[in-house]
C-alpha cells in the first residue's frame, strides 16, 4: 500500500485572513502551452521543507519530491483520476483467488547509464526493504509468501517473488488477497533502485542480517535514474541539483536542468516568487492576491483542487463529557448549523471545494447520487437537536437528556483557529456552546490517540491515498489501537464489514470495490462521524516562461509521486 | 596555557552534564512520538511494527537506562543516527555547523567593528550630539526583537529594493564558498545577526571610557604634554577593553542563540535551522548532539575570552 501523505494537521492550510472572495471553483489548471517548445534552460522548484535522503527505502518524508524523480515505481496513479495506471510496468493482474499479483515491466526501458531495467531491479529493491535498518517501508511486503524467513535471515531470497526467464514478469504470491497489493507492491519499497550500483555495496543474497543498505554511500548520490532526471549535485540544506535523463522512457525532457531548493517555510517561498528567484512554488490563499498584484506579467497562478486531501470536523463517540455525540442527530444538527459555503468563502478565500464525505468527487468510486449536502440550516439543526432528546436552556444553550448543558471542547492547531472561530460563533446560534483550544500538532496528536477519550470535537485534516481503502484506517472499528487514527471512534459494524471486505477481496475488481466504497461513503454521509468540510486547492505560481505546466487532481508538483506526469513537455519560453 | 585549558575543560564537565541531563529530560518529557512521525499513517504498518522499530531506536527502555546509554555513547563520541536523516548526527551537524560558524564569527566581528568606535566616541563626546544619537540607536536596537529586524530586512533590501538576496548562501547553481556571491548573501543575516552586539557594546565601552578618562593616569598623561590621540590609544582604549573582552564569550552565546532565528529568517542553512528542524521531527540524537555541541562551543568560546582576558591585561594570569 502506497505510503499516505501527510499526517493529521500538518496539512491544515487553513488562513487566518477574514476577508471574502469569490472565487471560482478549479479541479486542475494548465497554462496552455504558446509556441513551439524548445529544449534547454533550467526550473527551479522552491519547497518549505528541507531533503534529508535520497534513499527511498529510509526516507518517510517529503524528501520523495526528489528522489521520486530518480526510481519510479512499477505503477502510476492517473492524474484525473488516481486510478492506477502503466509506468516501467505495463499492466498488472490480480489471479482470481486474489493470491497472486503479476506485473508485466515494459522492455525498452534502460536505466540513464544505459543498463536495461528488468525485474531483478525490483527484486532487489523489496529485498532491500526488507532488510534494512530503518523499517519504515518494510511492512508493506509483510503479507508477500516467504517474507518472515527471509527477514529472518533464514532464507537468502525472497520465495514469493518470482521472475520470468527473461525477469520481464514478476509474479508476486500473497498470503491472502489483498485489493490494495498493486498499488502497494508496485512501490517497490518507495521506487525501483539500480541494482548493478547498490549490490556492490549490499548484497541481497545473503542470510547475514547485520549487513544492509542503510550505509550505502550511494543512499546519498543516486548512480543512475529510471525517472526523467539524473541526479547532478545536493547542497545539503540548500538545494538538490538534477539534469535531464536522455533515458527517460517517456521521452527526453526538454529542460536541463531541474533544481529543487528547500526554504524554510512558505514565507519565505513566497518571497522568493516575488524575486523571481525560483521557477514555481507553492503559496497560501492569504497570499494569492499580493503574490499577483507584485508579480504581474511575471507570475501566473495553477489551480488545482487537491483530490488527497480534506479538512474536517470530527466528533468523538465516546466523550466521557459530550455523550450526547454518540447520537446521529446531534451529529447531523452540527453539520445543518455550520455554513460550510460562507467558512470556505471566509477562511479559505474561496480556494477550496466542499465535501460531503470521505472521498471526493474526482475518486472512481464517488457517486453523488443519495449524498446529503448538509445545506445551512438552523431550524434543521435546532430540531435534530430536540428529536435527539435536547431541551433549550435558560441561557441559549442546549441541555442534554443526562441535565449537562451541550457545551464542549473544539481542539486544533494554529491553522485551524479561524475555522474554530467561526464555528464557535454559527454553533451558539443553534444552542450549542464552544470553547475553542488551540493545540500544538504534536499536543493534539497525542489527545486524540484512540487510547484517549478525553476530548470531544477537532479540526483536523488528512492527506489520503487515492485508493479508496484510505478510509479503512479512520473508520474501520479495529483501527482503535495506539497510534491509529479512528480518532472518533466510530463503530458500525457495516461499514467495519465493507472496508475489511473491500480491502481484503477477495473480489478485487474494480467494480465490485466500487459498489463496496460508494456504500461506505453514503453510510458515512449519513452517520456523521466527522462534518466534512472542504479539500484545499493547491496554489502554484510559475514563471510565464514556463509553458506547459499543469496541475492535476492527482498530479500535483508537491507530490514526488505524481507530480512528473508530464514534467518531460515542460519548457521554458525565451 | 595549557594547564589552564585543561583545568577549564575538566571544570566544564559538570557542566556539560547537566545541559546532557536536561536536554534529555526535555526531548523525553515533550509530547508526541517520534515513531509516529517517521512512520505516520501508512494502513500497512501494525502496532507490532511499530513496536519494532520503538526497540530498535531504544525507545522501549526505560528512561534511566536510555540515559545512561546516551552519556556512554556521548563519551565515546557517538552521538547516535538521526532518526531523519538516517546518517550519524555528528555528520549531518559537521555539514552545517561550519555555516552557522560563518555567520556568528563575522557576525561577532562586524559588531566590534562598528561598536568598539560607536562606544570611545559616545564617552570623549559625552553629552553632545553624537552621545545621544548612539544612546538612542542603541535603545532602539534593543527594542527591536531581531526576528523582526530580519523580516524587515528581508522585505526592504530582499523584495523590494532587490538590493541583497532575501536568504539562502548562494546564487542558484553556485556553491562557492571564499567569493564575492556568498559575501553578498552573508551581508544580510550578518548584519541584522550584529545588531545585538551594536546595541549592547556601545553602551558598555561608553561607561567604561567615561570612568577611564577620570583615573589618575590619564591625567598624568595629558599633563605630560602627550597628544590627545595618543592618551586616548594608549591609555584610555586599552584599559576601557578589558571589560569589553569579558562580554565576548556571552555575545558570541547570543549569536548562536540567535542563529535559529536569524537562520529561519535569512533561509541560511545552519545549525539553527537544523535544530529547529529536529526539534519538530522529534528527531532526539539530532537534538541532543546539536544541543551538546553547541554548548561545547561555547566552553571554548569562555576559554578563549579568558586568554584574550589576559592578553589585554598582563596582571591577569592563565596559568
Amino acid at each position: 500500500m502506497r505510503r499516505l501523505l501527510a499526517t493529521a494537521l500538518a496539512t491544515f492550510m487553513v488562513a487566518s485572513a477574514c476577508t471574502s472572495s469569490t472565487t471560482p471553483p478549479a479541479t486542475g489548471s494548465s497554462a496552455p502551452a504558446a509556441g513551439t517548445p524548445v529544449a534547454g534552460g533550467r526550473m527551479v522548484q522552491g519547497v518549505d521543507t528541507e531533503i534529508t535522503g535520497l534513499q527511498p527505502i529510509l526516507s518517510g518524508d517529503a524528501s520523495e519530491i526528489v528522489w521520486g524523480q530518480f526510481y519510479p515505481r512499477l505503477m502510476q496513479n492517473n492524474p484525473e483520476t488516481g486510478i492506477l495506471g502503466p509506468a516501467l510496468a505495463e499492466r498488472v493482474e490480480f489471479s482470481p483467488d486474489g493470491l497472486t499479483v503479476t506485473f508485466h515491466l515494459r522492455k525498452d526501458i534502460k536505466w540513464s547509464d544505459g543498463v536495461p531495467f528488468t525485474g531483478e531491479d525490483y527484486k532487489y529493491s523489496v529485498e532491500a526493504t526488507i532488510r534494512a535498518k530503518a523499517p519504515i517501508r518494510k511492512p508493506v511486503f509483510s503479507r508477500v509468501v516467504g517474507f518472515a524467513d527471509y527477514n529472518e535471515g533464514k532464507t537468502d531470497s525472497i520465495s514469493g517473488i518470482t521472475l520470468s526467464a527473461d525477469a520481464m514478469t514478476i509474479s508476486i504470491k500473497l498470503t491472502g488477497a489483498l485489493c490494495t497489493a498493486a498499488r502497494s507492491l508496485a512501490s517497490a519499497g518507495g521506487g525501483v533502485l539500480p541494482k548493478h550500483h547498490f549490490v556492490k555495496d549490499w548484497n541481497n543474497k545473503t542470510t547475514d542480517l547485520t549487513k544492509s543498505i542503510d550505509t550505502s554511500p550511494l543512499n546519498n548520490a543516486p548512480p543512475a535514474s529510471l525517472g526523467p532526471w539524473v541526479f547532478k549535485e545536493w547542497q545539503k540544506g540548500v538545494q538538490v541539483t538534477m539534469t535531464k535523463n536522455k533515458n527517460y522512457f517517456r521521452g527526453e525532457p526538454l529542460l536541463d536542468e531541474y533544481v529543487v531548493k528547500s526554504y524554510a517555510n512558505l514565507a519565505a517561498v513566497k518571497a522568493a516568487l516575488l524575486t523571481g528567484e525560483i521557477t514555481f512554488g507553492e503559496t497560501i490563499p492569504t497570499d494569492v492576491e499580493e503574490v499577483q498584484k507584485t508579480t504581474t506579467g511575471k507570475m501566473a497562478l495553477s489551480r488545482a483542487t487537491i483530490a488527497t486531501n480534506y479538512n474536517y470536523l470530527g466528533w468523538n463517540q465516546k466523550s466521557p463529557k459530550a455523550p450526547w455525540l454518540a447520537n446521529k442527530d446531534v451529529r447531523q444538527a452540527l453539520w445543518y448549523g455550520l455554513d460550510v459555503k460562507a467558512i470556505i468563502a471566509k477562511v479559505q478565500l474561496g480556494y477550496a471545494t466542499q465535501m460531503f464525505s470521505h472521498y471526493p468527487k474526482q475518486s472512481f468510486v464517488y457517486e453523488a447520487t443519495g449524498l446529503k449536502t448538509y445545506d445551512y440550516n438552523v431550524a434543521t439543526a435546532k430540531s435534530l437537536l430536540e428529536k435527539a432528546g435536547a431541551k433549550m436552556g435558560a441561557d441559549g444553550v442546549y441541555v442534554w437528556s443526562n441535565g449537562q448543558p451541550m457545551s464542549m471542547r473544539l481542539e486544533g492547531g494554529q491553522g485551524a483557529s479561524a475555522l474554530m472561530q467561526v464555528a464557535q460563533e454559527q454553533y451558539k446560534a443553534i444552542g450549542i456552546k464552544i470553547e475553542p483550544i488551540i493545540q500544538t500538532g504534536p499536543v493534539l496528536q497525542q489527545r486524540l490517540d484512540p487510547t484517549q477519550t478525553d476530548h470531544e470535537g477537532h479540526a483536523g485534516g488528512w492527506g489520503i491515498s487515492p485508493d479508496p481503502d484510505s478510509a479503512w484506517i479512520f473508520f474501520n472499528a479495529a483501527q482503535q489501537n495506539r497510534g491509529n487514527f479512528n480518532w472518533v471512534h466510530y463503530e458500525n459494524a457495516e461499514v467495519t464489514k465493507l472496508l475489511d471486505q473491500g480491502r481484503l477481496g477477495p473480489d478485487c475488481s474494480d467494480g465490485t470495490r466500487k459498489t463496496i466504497y460508494q456504500q461506505v461513503n453514503k453510510i458515512l454521509n449519513e452517520e456523521a462521524p466527522y462534518t466534512w468540510l472542504w479539500q484545499p486547492e493547491s496554489l502554484l505560481f510559475h514563471s510565464t516562461q514556463l509553458q506547459a505546466f499543469a496541475q492535476k487532481p492527482y498530479g500535483l508538483t508537491t507530490s514526488g509521486e505524481t507530480w512528473d506526469w508530464n514534467v518531460e513537455k515542460l519548457w521554458l519560453k525565451k | 596555557m595549557g594547564r589552564f585549558i585543561a583545568r577549564r575543560l575538566v571544570q566544564a564537565i559538570p557542566t556539560i552534564f547537566g545541559i546532557m541531563v536536561i536536554t534529555f529530560a526535555l526531548t523525553r518529557l515533550s509530547p508526541s512520538d517520534p515513531v509516529t512521525i517517521m512512520l505516520g499513517n501508512n494502513p500497512d504498518i501494525t502496532e507490532e511494527d511499530r513496536a519494532e522499530l520503538r526497540q530498535k531506536l531504544g525507545l522501549n527502555d526505560p528512561i534511566p537506562v536510555q540515559f545512561a546509554r546516551f552519556v556512554g555513547d556521548t563519551a565515546r563520541l557517538d552521538f547516535g543516527t538521526s532518526f531523519s536523516h538516517k546518517r550519524p548526527a555528528i555528520e549531518v551537524i559537521g555539514e552545517r555547523l561550519p555555516n552557522s560558524l560563518q555567520l556568528s564569527i563575522a557576525s561577532l566581528f562586524l559588531a566590534i567593528f562598528i561598536s568598539v568606535p560607536l562606544g570611545v566616541v559616545a564617552g570623549m563626546k559625552r553629552g553632545r550630539f553624537a552621545d545621544q544619537a548612539i544612546r538612542a540607536m542603541s535603545v532602539g536596537l534593543h527594542a527591536v526583537p531581531v526576528f523582526f529586524l530580519g523580516l524587515l530586512f528581508v522585505l526592504f533590501f530582499g523584495v523590494g529594493l532587490q538590493w541583497f538576496p532575501i536568504g539562502s548562501m548562494n546564487v542558484i547553481g553556485e556553491s562557492c564558498v571564499f567569493c564575492w556571491d556568498r559575501l553578498w548573501h552573508m551581508a544580510g543575516p550578518v548584519i541584522i545577526g550584529a545588531t545585538g552586539g551594536i546595541a549592547f557594546i556601545p553602551r558598555v565601552l561608553r561607561t567604561e571610557v567615561l570612568e577611564i578618562l577620570g583615573q589618575d593616569f590619564v591625567r598624568t598623561a595629558r599633563s605630560k604634554g602627550l597628544r590627545e590621540r595618543i592618551v586616548m590609544a594608549r591609555h584610555v582604549f586599552r584599559n576601557a577593553l578589558i571589560p569589553i573582552v569579558t562580554l565576548f564569550g556571552g555575545i558570541l552565546t547570543i549569536l548562536l542563540g540567535g542563529s535559529v532565528i536569524i537562520e529561519q529568517v535569512f533561509n541560511w542553512p545552519g545549525l539553527g535551522r537544523l535544530l529547529f528542524d529536529a526539534a519538530n521531527a522529534k528527531d532526539y540524537p539530532l537534538v541532543q548532539a546539536s544541543v551538546l555541541i553547541g554548548s561545547f562551543l561555547l566552553v571554548i568560546s569562555y576559554i578563549l575570552r579568558d586568554l584574550a582576558y589576559a592578553w589585554v591585561d598582563p596582571r591577569i594570569k592563565t596559568g
